[in-house]
């Protein structure tokens, strides 16, 4: 286990390179570039919440606020957790507390919209009943099983980042994800079933 | 451990493409994200904000209640205290002074007084002032400090508390919510009824839910959730320049809507060159 890095001369921490994370940014110093950070973690913490289930309208408040927060505790970051992992942490709990602070305007949003991106015009119908797929097989899986899957399968983080990430150990990891897929694999199976049945019926 | 088959890899593909922001989008947001930080947090609906405000309030309220709780108890031991003492002043057969001419000088901060005697020395009954606050029985130098104004005089003034109760009882804990209407859950029915119809693919039937909405509710609680949804439909059927038309009027006619956002994108694909 690394020993916490003290801050840099930006204010930021110093964070040793690599810290489990690519093409981190490291200024000289050794300090983190929020810039760098913010441009190249945006995405990831966008979907991040989205997986999470925050409405789409919400979603660039909810991603400015998660790095609002790092900027405020980026002094705290001690290198131990990935940063994509510290990321997603973060995400957790500005989604769980902007859901509880929000779910009467939330309640508003739903009618308006799912909490899911609605599928443009310009996206094909095929696109859109494979996004509908995922979401009803991802639907499948409990909360726990659901975070490992996204984290691994969307994500692509590995099992040890993921049991670093979740604080949980690595077989857990392994048993979560192993459920998981068979769980999506046997609701894509019943879906397919379907929708067999519905070309034929 | 099993892998997962192409069709899923691909199911998951879109989706994450689906809950990718547009390129281009972390620049943008970059520079909102440079003017927060040189601005401070605004005050909502930011998490931490809120948290803190919502402690502020918190910590208010706790003081408030303190400092009733205190001023009630001292007030009822110090009308306890008064009455107990006339009851055994009566009860000994003290002869309780009259009240003096409102000529006479009262004793001013520092002048010695007599202390009260002890209560077993029938020889010196203590003598007791009506209107005047308790000497306190520890103060060995029977040094009478004036009560400062505002603190336990008042609070033993039997003629402020019940001032003092109503307003203790009017400082509301947490505000009420306006209760749910009858006319707001009408309004919930069709715009759920709307989207449902749209989720299943039937936008026909969803724009007549939203026009049934729009005849019985034109200015209704959710008129904004109603117009945005509109242009969404209009724009998932082909008919762009309407749901543009909408989007366009969205701004100006629900300024405070935080749906302002999502209104600027409706269609917006299409109105690039």
């Amino acid at each position: 286990m690394r020993p916490p890095t003290p801050p840099g001369p930006t204010g930021g921490p110093s964070v040793a390179e690599g810290g489990g994370t690519p093409r981190l940014a490291v200024v000289a110093g050794g300090a983190i570039d929020f810039r760098a950070l913010f441009l190249e973690h945006y995405d990831f913490v966008y979907r991040a919440l989205a997986h999470f289930g925050m409405p789409q309208a919400s979603l660039d408040d909810a991603t400015q606020e998660v790095f609002a927060v790092v900027h405020r505790r980026l002094a705290d970051y001690d290198g131990r957790t990935a940063m994509r992992g510290w990321l997603w942490g973060i995400a957790r709990n500005v989604a769980s507390s902007m859901q509880r602070g929000e779910q009467r305007a939330r309640r508003r949003l739903e009618l308006v919209a799912d909490a899911e991106p609605v599928a443009g015009p310009d996206e094909t119908l095929a696109q859109r009943q494979q996004i509908a797929l995922a979401r009803a097989c991802l639907e499948a899986l409990d909360e726990q099983q659901r975070e490992v899957f996204v984290l691994a399968e969307l994500e692509g983080f590995s099992a040890p980042e993921i049991a670093q990430t979740l604080d949980v150990k690595l077989n857990t990891v392994y048993s979560r994800l192993r459920i998981a897929r068979e769980k999506f694999q046997r609701a894509l199976a019943r879906a397919r079933t379907r929708a067999q049945r519905g070309h034929h019926g | 451990m099993a892998e997962l088959e192409r069709e899923a890899v691909a199911a998951l593909a879109a989706l994450k493409a689906a809950r990718t922001p547009p390129a281009g989008a972390a620049a943008t947001a970059w520079t909102a994200m440079q003017q927060r930080l040189l601005q401070g947090p605004p005050p909502l609906p930011l998490v931490a904000s809120a948290d803190t405000s919502r402690t502020r309030s918190i910590a208010i309220i706790v003081a408030l209640a303190a400092a009733l709780v205190l001023a009630v108890g001292v007030a009822g031991w110090s009308a306890g205290w008064l009455a107990g003492t006339r009851a055994q002043q009566e009860q000994a057969g003290y002869g309780v002074v009259p009240p003096e001419p409102t000529s006479a000088p009262r004793p001013e901060q520092g002048e010695v007084v007599a202390p009260p005697a002890p209560r077993d020395d029938a020889s010196t009954p203590p003598v007791i002032t009506p209107g005047e606050p308790p000497a306190p029985a520890s103060t060995p130098s029977g040094v009478v400090t004036p009560p400062e104004a505002g603190a336990v005089g008042a609070a033993a003034d039997p003629d402020r508390r019940p001032r003092r109760r109503p307003r203790a009882a009017a400082t509301p804990s947490e505000p009420t919510p306006p209760p749910e209407t009858s006319t707001l859950e009408a309004e919930m029915t069709l715009l759920a009824r709307a989207s449902a119809s749209r989720r299943a693919g039937d936008r026909e039937a969803a724009l007549v839910a939203l026009q049934r909405h729009a005849r019985e509710f034109p200015e209704g609680q959710l008129a904004p959730e109603r117009e945005l949804q509109r242009a969404m439909v209009l724009c998932e059927l082909g008919r762009a320049d309407e749901a543009r038309a909408i989007a366009r009027g969205f701004a100006q006619r629900f300024a405070a809507s935080p749906l302002r956002s999502k209104a600027a994108t409706i269609c917006a694909q299409e109105d690039a060159p």
